[in-house]
Parts: structure tokens; C-alpha cells; sequence
């Protein structure tokens, strides 16, 4: 009899537990399970930030047929009202993140289905358990005015017909500043060497041909974006002799043409030729018109600084030749010191 | 549902016909009950049932207090001993998981125990720890493990717990057939909230500074490697399960002048054999627990290996554990050449953003 009445409670008690379980009268059987994992990367966790991209990424656990993702944001967080100004995105998802491949939500709607004050709701399709999933929430967030660590946001997926499936929360933190600038100067480089600082003609100078110095290289380097400019001016304008005080002067005049030699005639002539146009760096190196001739022509010298070449960009050494070219009429008194001084400057153009 | 309670009303009835079907005998006596009086005592079982019976001592009555039960009878007196209250506690401030170990009093070390959790200290609330230390409905025999299963002394994680939430933990134990005991004392502890904890210095030296954050270079000398001045610092708490990343991304592809409307490409590789380029390599890793902080490839390079710096959100730094003060910094460096337009406006913005995964 004692033991018949134990049976009975047992069978009042088993009716309870299903009456209750039947109705969901124990609140830890609607508990939604954690996600294996979840995470919401802000991708600007500076303050007052609109519009920001946040990536959300959750992993199920839950065997279910997802029909919605909903996010909930902290109070904080400036969420836009109209849910078709929440939208979302898949595009530029990292391949993995935090060790996880990450898969793109699947259907995840274009822009948010409600909004709740702080909770948003998105439809999307079925997950599978297991795979890490993440679709970037594009514009309608708004970071928080002020910084705050242990900010905790919401996860969680349900089914079309509302039933909890996952939830998780997840932790971010907003921060006064989140940008570092970094400067750095480049300094001006200029450099400018003649190869030599005297050259003299390859032969007596002659009344039937024209003879040509060996030539003096000018190299140039910068880093200046506008390039260089390289000038000449002669001391004489003139091959002069102090011992016959005789002068083979030069011909012409600065008019952006060359000047053709003719025998049996002093001329006295600049020609500038393009030795080397580097290929390191952005510019190109041009002759001035004035001085661009061939081998029988060649520039009028001045006694004012003449622009001879210039580089248009920046090199590491463009090398230009400076070669004199000379003849004489026949009846040149004869003498070993007929000379004359050029002065050849650059700058470069920064 | 309701054939199953059916089943289970005619189950529940049907069973004392069959117990008291078949009473103890011999060739000299027959037991007619095992109520008081009835003489002898011993077990009936069949494949159906078995029977555990005392006679000459009433087993409905008890004593009881708020500290102690002593019950009568044999099944209390062959009881197994019931289980101290388990230690429940967050001692690592975890979020969705709390660490219990069992007490198993004086029970042997074959004795099996069952765990129920509740968070409302079991007023409408009671699940019970499943084999695989998370929390199910229903109690399967698969659910009574030994103390040894629970973990030992070293205990066990809960799991599968949701944050913020004070969870009560009770145990009952078990050695042979009707030897389980009443659950004992509850112990409780709480989850905490998921955290993370994010903060940027700039400095030559590990301090704390506040923004604006400027990180310079001075003059690049052409043709050598420049590191920056100062170093980026991070700080990363986190106690996500999955650990946190930080991540960092600049504004340009490079460092950029828009006097010169030129680029100091960013690149991955060793800067002493590359003509040009600019990059991030890491300086120092460090946390109080946890973690371990660690540089991610290929901002872990040393002399002029750089990581790249460009536009897209790259991780720089991890850790797959929780970390408590996580502390890591890098430098930039950069190299220029001769041909490399002067201008004193070359830049990039660095965003430093971390996450944590829960």
C-alpha cells in the first residue's frame, strides 16, 4: 500500500513535468544554444563613426532551418531606423577569419527586413551546422559618441516562424581614436659633376673640315619631380690667342637653331648630345634646340648662361656630352693657345 | 504524447501486481508481503523487475533537519553516501563556461554521480550536466559517470552556458542497484559578460599615450632602410573563448605624396634587397596571462622583412586563447631611393581595429 502510494505521486509527477513541458512552462527549453562561435568585427572602432562596416560571423551549432539573423546593438550604437537604410553585404569577406573559413551568409537579405530600436532583423537562408558564416552590415550603424570597452551585442538566428535556432553575445569596444598617421619626408637630392674640367680639340683646327673637341660629360641626378635644367656660358664667346691676340669667334646668333659650319671660316660652335637617358626614374632628357646639331653644326656661345639641356623627371644619372666644334678661314694666324673657358651650371626642379 | 503517458499510467500500474506476484519462499515458509511483519527478508527479480525488500522495520518514516536526513529502511541504509556540494566556480572570468569538481565525500571510486544545474537554484529550472559536460533536459544512465569521468580533482568545464548568468550546481551519487542517493548541497557561480578591452599608444618606449596618434619618419636617407621613430602599441583583454585579432590597414597603397603625386609602394619582403617600398614589422609581444600574443606572418619578420600595408583590413596580431593585458607593437619602416620625388608630405593613415571571437 506504501508503495502504491509512491506510484501514484510518480504518476502525478510524470503528468506535471509533461503538462509543463507541453505548454513550455520550463523557460530553459526555449533557451537558444551558444554559436560554436560568433564575433562582430567593427571595421572603425573610433567614436561617433557612421555608417560603419561591421562584419558579423557566427558559426551554428544548432541543427535548423534559418530563416533570420537578427543583431542586436548595445545602447549606444546609432542604429538607423528605416530598415532599408541597414544594408548588407558579402563582397570583400576575408577567405578565414580567426582560423575559421568563412563561407558568405547565404541569401542574407540586401537590406534589414525590421528594425527594432536597437535589434535588427535580416532574412536569410538555411546554415549548416558547423560552417562559419559572415556578411558585412554595409550602412545604418553609427558607432557610439563615446569609448567604452565590454560592449555586448547580440547574434542570434532563428527560424521564418521567429523560433530561437542560436544566440550568442559578443563583446567590441569603442575607442577615442583608431587612426595613426604616419609622415615622412623625402629630401631634395641633386647631384651635378662635369667629367672633366679641360678638353681640347682632337686635331690642329682646320680651314677644310671641322675638328671637334674630345667632349665633357655632365651627370645629372635628382629626385625632383619637375627634372633638371643644365646651363653654359662662355668666357669668350671666342677661341681667343693671347700670343697672336687673334680670336675664332663664334657664329650666329641664340635663336633656337643650330648653326652650319662652313670651311675655310672661323665658327666656333657648341653641339650637346644626349650621352645617357637613364631609365631609372620619370624624366627624359631633351637638348635645347640651340644646341641639338650634328656633327658638321653646332650652337652659338654666350657670355650669358644659355639653357643647353634639360630632364623632365627625376633620374639617377642622365649624362649629357659637351663637344666644341671648330674651323678656321685659312689665313688664322697659327698659335698653341687658342682657349676659352665655359662655365656649366645645373639645378634641379623640385 | 498522450499514448506515451498512457503508457507510462498503465506502466507504473501494472508493476507492483507483478512485484507482489511473486513473494520469497522455500519449502518450509512463503513471504505474503514485505510490510512489517511479514518475516525474513530478500530480493525478488524476474527479466521485468527486481525487488529490494526488508522485513521487521517501517521504511516510510524519516529524520529529518536543515543540516542532515537520516532515513529508515534498507534501500536508505545501503545508500550510497550523498555528494558534498560540488565547487562551481568563474575563476577565469569565463563567459560561457564555469569549472566544477565534483566532491565525491565518502563515496569509493567506483561509484558513479549525476549533476543537475539550474539557474534558478531549481525552482522551475533543472537540466543536468550530459557526459560531455554540457547541459541537456534529460538524465541518461550514459550521465552518471565516476568521479574520475567528472575530471577527478582536477574537475571539469560546464559548457555551453550563456553569459551573465548564475548557474547552481548539485550532484547525486550511486554504487550498485538501489543505492542512489538525494541530490546534495547546491553550489553556484556566475558567467560573465563576453569583454574586450582595445587601446593604441604611439611611442618610442612602452607607455601609455593618448591620439592624436603621428608616427614619423623624419628624412628618409636614400638606398637605407628607415625605421619610424616611434612604435605603434596595442593593448588586447579579451576572454573570448576563440581569442582576439588585431588588424591594422592604411589609407594609401603605400606612402603617399600628393606634392609629388607619388607612392612609396607598400610590400611583403625584405627591404635591404628591395629598391623601395614600406611596410610594418613586429617589435615586441607580450600579455600578462593568457594568450599567448603572437605576431601574425608577415608582420613577424625580422632585420628588414616588412608586412604589407595597403587598404585591406590584414591581421597583424592573434591570439586563440583569452589574454589578459596583451601588449605587442611594431614599427615601420621604409626605404626610398635616389630617384624617389623629395617631398615633405609622404603619408599614410593606419587603422587599427581588434575583434574577438565568442
Amino acid at each position: 500500500m506504501i508503495i502504491n502510494k509512491h506510484k501514484r505521486f510518480k504518476i502525478y509527477f510524470i503528468a506535471v513535468v509533461v503538462g509543463l513541458t507541453v505548454v513550455g512552462g520550463l523557460p530553459s527549453l526555449t533557451n537558444a544554444a551558444n554559436f560554436t562561435a560568433a564575433s562582430m568585427r567593427l571595421n572603425r572602432m573610433k567614436v561617433s563613426i557612421a555608417n560603419n562596416q561591421v562584419l558579423v560571423v557566427a558559426k551554428p551549432i544548432t541543427a535548423g532551418t534559418e530563416g533570420k539573423v537578427v543583431v542586436t546593438f548595445s545602447s549606444g550604437f546609432g542604429v538607423d531606423s528605416t530598415p532599408a537604410n541597414i544594408t548588407t553585404s558579402v563582397s570583400g569577406l576575408p577567405s578565414t577569419y580567426g582560423g575559421l573559413a568563412l563561407s558568405a551568409w547565404p541569401t542574407i537579405s540586401a537590406a534589414a527586413s525590421a528594425v527594432d530600436s536597437k535589434t535588427v532583423t535580416f532574412t536569410c537562408g538555411d546554415l549548416s551546422v558547423g560552417t562559419a558564416y559572415g556578411f558585412f552590415i554595409t550602412a545604418g550603424i553609427t558607432n557610439p559618441s563615446g569609448a567604452g570597452n565590454n560592449l555586448v551585442q547580440t547574434i542570434a538566428t532563428k527560424t521564418a516562424a521567429d523560433a530561437a535556432i542560436d544566440s550568442s553575445q559578443v563583446a567590441v569596444a569603442i575607442i577615442t581614436d583608431d587612426e595613426v598617421v604616419i609622415t615622412a619626408t623625402v629630401p631634395p637630392i641633386f647631384s651635378f659633376a662635369l667629367g672633366a674640367n679641360s678638353d681640347s680639340f682632337t686635331a690642329n683646327l682646320s680651314s677644310s673640315g671641322v675638328v671637334s673637341t674630345n667632349g665633357v660629360t655632365v651627370t645629372i641626378g635628382t629626385n625632383g619631380t619637375n627634372g633638371w635644367i643644365a646651363w653654359l656660358k662662355s668666357a669668350n664667346a671666342a677661341l681667343n690667342s693671347a700670343t697672336t691676340s687673334q680670336a675664332i669667334a663664334t657664329q650666329g646668333t641664340v635663336d633656337d637653331a643650330c648653326t652650319t659650319l662652313v670651311n675655310n671660316n672661323d665658327y666656333y660652335q657648341l653641339d650637346t648630345n644626349i650621352t645617357t637617358d637613364s631609365a631609372v626614374g620619370s624624366g627624359t632628357v631633351a637638348i635645347a634646340d640651340e644646341y641639338d646639331c650634328g656633327a658638321s653644326a653646332g650652337g652659338t656661345f654666350s657670355t650669358a648662361f644659355q639653357e643647353i639641356a634639360t630632364g623632365s623627371g627625376t633620374t639617377d644619372g642622365d649624362v649629357i656630352t659637351l663637344v666644341a666644334r671648330a674651323t678656321i678661314s685659312a689665313i688664322k694666324a697659327a698659335a698653341a693657345d687658342y682657349t676659352d673657358t665655359w662655365t656649366v651650371i645645373g639645378a634641379a626642379n623640385f | 504524447m498522450w499514448f506515451k503517458i498512457t503508457l507510462a499510467l498503465l506502466l507504473v500500474v501494472l508493476v507492483p501486481t507483478v512485484v507482489f506476484a511473486d513473494y520469497p519462499a522455500s519449502s518450509k515458509y512463503q513471504l505474503h508481503g514485505y510490510g512489517f511483519g511479514s518475516g525474513g527478508g530478500g530480493d525478488s527479480a524476474s527479466t521485468k523487475y527486481r525487488i529490494n525488500a526488508i522485513s521487521g522495520e517501517n521504511g516510510s518514516n524519516e529524520l529529518s533537519g536543515n543540516a542532515f536526513k537520516l532515513g529508515a529502511g534498507l534501500n536508505f541504509a545501503q545508500q550510497a553516501d550523498v555528494p558534498s556540494a560540488p565547487t562551481l566556480q568563474n575563476a577565469d572570468n569565463n563567459y560561457n563556461k564555469l569549472h566544477f569538481v565534483v566532491n565525491p565525500h565518502q563515496n569509493a571510486s567506483d561509484a558513479i554521480f549525476a549533476l543537475a544545474v539550474s539557474t534558478d537554484d531549481f525552482v522551475s529550472d533543472t537540466r543536468y550536466v550530459q557526459n560531455d559536460n554540457t547541459i541537456g533536459l534529460a538524465l541518461g544512465a550514459e550521465d552518471y559517470q565516476t568521479y574520475a569521468a567528472w575530471g577527478g580533482a582536477s574537475g571539469a568545464d560546464l559548457v555551453g552556458l550563456d553569459a551573465s548568468t548564475t548557474y547552481y550546481l548539485k550532484a547525486k551519487a550511486m554504487h550498485g542497484d538501489f543505492t542512489e542517493t538525494g541530490w546534495g548541497p547546491t553550489a553556484n557561480a556566475a558567467t560573465v559578460a563576453p569583454s574586450i578591452s582595445f587601446d593604441i599608444d604611439v611611442s618610442s618606449s612602452d607607455e601609455e599615450t593618448d591620439p592624436p596618434f603621428t608616427v614619423g619618419f623624419g628624412s628618409l636617407v636614400p638606398n637605407s632602410v628607415n625605421n619610424s621613430t616611434s612604435k605603434v602599441w596595442i593593448d588586447l583583454t579579451t576572454n573570448a573563448a576563440g581569442g582576439g585579432r588585431v588588424y591594422v590597414a592604411g589609407s594609401n597603397v603605400g606612402l603617399a605624396s600628393a606634392h609629388s603625386s607619388y607612392v612609396i609602394p607598400a610590400l611583403t619582403g625584405d627591404l635591404s634587397t628591395s629598391a623601395e617600398g614600406y611596410g610594418a614589422q613586429t617589435v615586441s609581444l607580450a600579455q600578462g596571462s593568457g594568450g599567448p600574443i603572437s605576431a601574425v606572418s608577415p608582420y613577424n619578420g625580422a632585420d628588414a622583412n616588412v608586412g604589407r600595408i595597403d587598404t585591406t583590413i590584414r591581421e597583424i596580431f592573434s591570439t586563440a586563447n583569452p589574454i589578459n593585458a596583451g601588449r605587442a607593437s611594431f614599427r615601420l619602416m621604409a626605404k626610398s631611393t635616389q630617384v624617389t620625388p623629395a617631398a615633405t608630405d609622404y603619408t599614410d593613415t593606419l587603422t587599427l581595429i581588434a575583434s574577438a571571437s565568442f
